[in-house]
């Protein structure tokens, strides 16, 4: 009984484990010892039922072949990095730009107000483009059920999980970065008013740290 | 015999297609049955087909689940889909058509 199972292994030996490989090998060891046992039913020695058996198996390669294909990350689109560059260049773009409505609304017309809700409308709509942009990203597309195939989704998932994180620390340094210069002009509080920089990192922490703990545990 | 097994050969697909309109089953048992239908003349090779159930799977025409065995090791039973039996009403008529063709030729 072990031999027929050496001789299917053997046979599997040069095939990537894939989910697929792996059932196909099962498959054909389950049919195999059932013949066997038959054969040994119908009163064949051990020796003989093996003999039968392996030799009605024929040539086991155009089988194992067709297992060896490997299907791996489909191409990306260029198309979709076209649009996806763009998003990232109109962000920047904006976040570049925010600042600026501050500071014209102040000189030319002595107003700060629209100014910051001009500002903070850029900021948002830059950081909406990027979250959308690292959430739209297409995902690993599972082609072939395998460890090794569940392992890259697995870290796709992770890498997108990680742009959403960044696009979000980046959106909240902007605030904390806006707050100062809005407190520090306004009130003249230069001298003190950098202490929102450890305030914010200690803030920004105690976020990750509770998005960490929240968190389903992974396998 | 090496002629019959030519053409035999190249009705695998839908030798196994016959076999499953009946009743789901597993490779072994479909073996079998042609062998019983066949008074022992004829026998599939394993790698013959099991490369025919992953073509049929491949088109659709066959699925596949694993069974539920309490006893021994698990079986993957094949059911044949509604696209499945379609393919198999055309090979049946394939087959007709060349039979009339052959038997007019030699």
């Amino acid at each position: 009984m072990t031999r027929i199972r050496n001789y299917i292994n053997q046979a599997f030996k040069d095939v990537p484990k894939t989910k697929k490989a792996t059932e196909l090998q099962e498959e054909l060891i389950s049919n195999l010892l059932e013949k066997y046992n038959d054969q040994l039913k119908l009163g064949k020695t051990e020796e003989e039922a093996y003999t039968s058996v392996i030799a009605n198996i024929g040539d086991l390669s155009e089988l194992t072949e067709g297992l060896r294909e490997r299907h791996v990350l489909s191409p990306e689109n260029p198309n979709d990095r076209r649009k996806s560059a763009m998003r990232i260049a109109t962000a920047v773009m904006l976040f570049i730009m925010s600042p600026m409505a501050l500071i014209l609304s102040t000189e030319m017309y002595g107003q700060e107000i629209p100014g910051l809700v001009m500002m903070f409308a850029l900021i948002a709509i830059g950081v909406g483009l990027l979250i959308y942009n690292a959430a739209s990203k297409p995902r690993y597309l599972k082609e072939e059920e395998s460890m090794i195939e569940e392992f890259k989704e697995f870290k796709a998932a992770k890498k997108k999980d990680k742009a959403i994180y960044d696009s979000l620390s980046a959106a909240f340094w902007m605030f904390v970065l806006v707050i100062y210069f809005y407190y520090s002009f306004t009130y003249g509080t230069w001298a003190f008013s950098w202490i929102i920089f450890i305030v914010g990192g200690a803030i920004h922490n105690l976020i990750e740290a509770l998005v960490a703990l929240r968190q389903p545990n992974e396998k | 015999m090496n002629i019959t097994s030519d053409i035999l050969r190249g009705h695998t697909e839908t030798i196994i297609l016959k076999a499953l309109l009946e009743k789901d089953s597993y490779g072994y048992e479909i073996n079998k049955t042609i062998q019983d239908k066949t008074a022992n003349q004829f026998e599939l090779k394993e790698a013959t087909l099991y490369s025919a159930f992953r073509r049929l799977e491949g088109e659709g025409y066959i699925s596949s689940y694993w069974g539920d065995e309490t006893t021994g090791a698990r079986r993957r039973y094949y059911m044949i889909t509604a696209e499945g039996r379609n393919y198999y009403q055309k090979s049946r008529q394939d087959w007709e058509d060349a039979k009339v063709l052959i038997d007019t030729l030699i």
